[in-house]
């Protein structure tokens, strides 16, 4: 493929992101086209969905946060100015929500709790990182990758679940929501990936493909 | 493929890219490799609910009805005027049930159909010919009423969805209803 030779501009369209994309479907959005937007929800949706389980949030509220974030999307087309922003905008309210919904659960969870009301089934206080059913990793690669990423940092396992699930030009994007400079996102990037990486090379049952 | 021939541009020889932004790293083939290892592992552990994105798109499509049309208000029976306080997103469960707004009332009456889905048999007043479509996760059916308003949906998948009407002439507002649960 030939690369614009010419300072390529982010609209080339030979270069589209994720995000790119997302941005040409607001504006047909606001002008009444809503297709490309669909196309962009169920692109996107599984991105939003790990950036929300990220966070600690629970499977059901998980659903609810992110029908929340594509209502807000629409709600807001008119005040996205940048378009370019649309990923980071989505990406950073998919992270906002999901902090308010696990602080809220969690402090639901605690009041009712301390309260001890009889009558109310007991609840369990949700977990701040609530571990996904493990049992269906059967594969025994695959176990042991998930054995590698459960042990990484949170950090780590934030970035790299939202790597994992995006676009790579868009990694700028959505690393600028992961509260670090834009500069050492890359770096961050590669150390966690590293770190996976080695954790794999260190079990003599992985091997590459 | 091998990784030897994959793997030649690590991590340090990766040549910064004006596109890759950042730090302009690259990804070598393992990184590509364990990236979408892990993106098919996450996939199978914590998948992404089934019709997640289709319920959003149905909440996208109530939000963007609402926004330009008139809203139906359901006629309450009188036991159901004892729920009636959060009725805009509550989903009530009945056979028979009435909106009306100033232009237009629309009753629809619910029933199994023969194939498993339900059949809708409505009626629009004032009598006119309408489009009528009814809007679900997962996809929208549309059907035109007879010149008396009076209008069938065939096998319609159970679940929430709404309804949205119109005169064919293309007179008047669009009218739908709230969500209701079939």
């Amino acid at each position: 493929m030939n690369r614009a030779p010419e300072g390529s501009t982010d609209g080339d369209v030979t270069r589209m992101t994720l995000g790119d994309r997302a941005a040409l479907a607001l504006e047909a959005y606001r002008m009444g086209l809503t297709d490309p937007l669909a196309d962009v929800v169920r692109e996107l949706t599984p991105l939003l969905w790990n950036v929300v389980r990220s966070q600690g949030v629970d499977r059901d509220t998980a659903d609810d946060v992110v029908q929340g974030v594509w209502l807000a999307f629409v709600r807001s087309a008119e005040t996205i100015r940048d378009p370019h922003a649309v990923l980071k905008w989505l990406v950073v309210s998919a992270r906002r929500a999901a902090w308010q919904a696990s602080g809220k659960g969690r402090d639901e969870a605690r009041r009712t709790a301390a309260l001890g009301d009889d009558d109310e089934p007991a609840r369990q206080v949700p977990d701040a990182d609530p571990q996904p059913d493990e049992a269906v990793v059967v594969a025994e690669r695959d176990r042991l990758l998930w054995d590698a990423f459960s042990g990484l940092p949170e950090r780590c396992r934030q970035i790299l679940r939202f790597v994992a699930f995006a676009d790579r030009p868009d990694y700028k994007a959505i690393a600028e929501v992961t509260g670090m400079g834009v500069t050492s996102v890359g770096v961050t990037r590669g150390r966690c990936l590293a770190k996976l990486r080695s954790a794999l090379d260190a079990d003599e049952r992985w091997g590459w493909s | 493929m091998t990784d030897a021939d994959d793997d030649r541009t690590g991590h340090d020889a990766a040549e910064p890219s004006d596109t890759d932004g950042a730090a302009g790293e690259l990804l070598d083939a393992r990184d590509e490799e364990v990236l979408a290892d892990l993106a098919r592992v996450l996939t199978t552990v914590d998948p992404v609910p089934e019709g997640l994105a289709d319920r959003a798109l149905f909440a996208l499509t109530l939000e963007r009805l609402r926004a330009d049309v008139l809203e139906l208000e359901q006629v309450l029976t009188p036991e159901l005027v004892a729920r009636s306080h959060d009725a805009e997103r509550e989903m009530v469960r009945v056979s028979t049930i009435t909106f009306a707004s100033e232009p237009v009332t629309v009753m629809v009456n619910l029933s199994q159909s023969a194939s498993g889905g339900l059949c809708i048999d409505g009626w629009v007043a004032p009598a006119d010919s309408y489009r009528v479509e009814l809007y679900r996760p997962g996809g929208h059916v549309a059907t035109d009423s007879d010149e008396d308003g009076a209008f069938v949906l065939l096998d319609v998948p159970r679940g929430a969805a709404c309804l949205a009407l119109r005169r064919s002439d293309g007179t008047g507002p669009t009218v739908c209803t709230p969500v209701i649960e079939l």
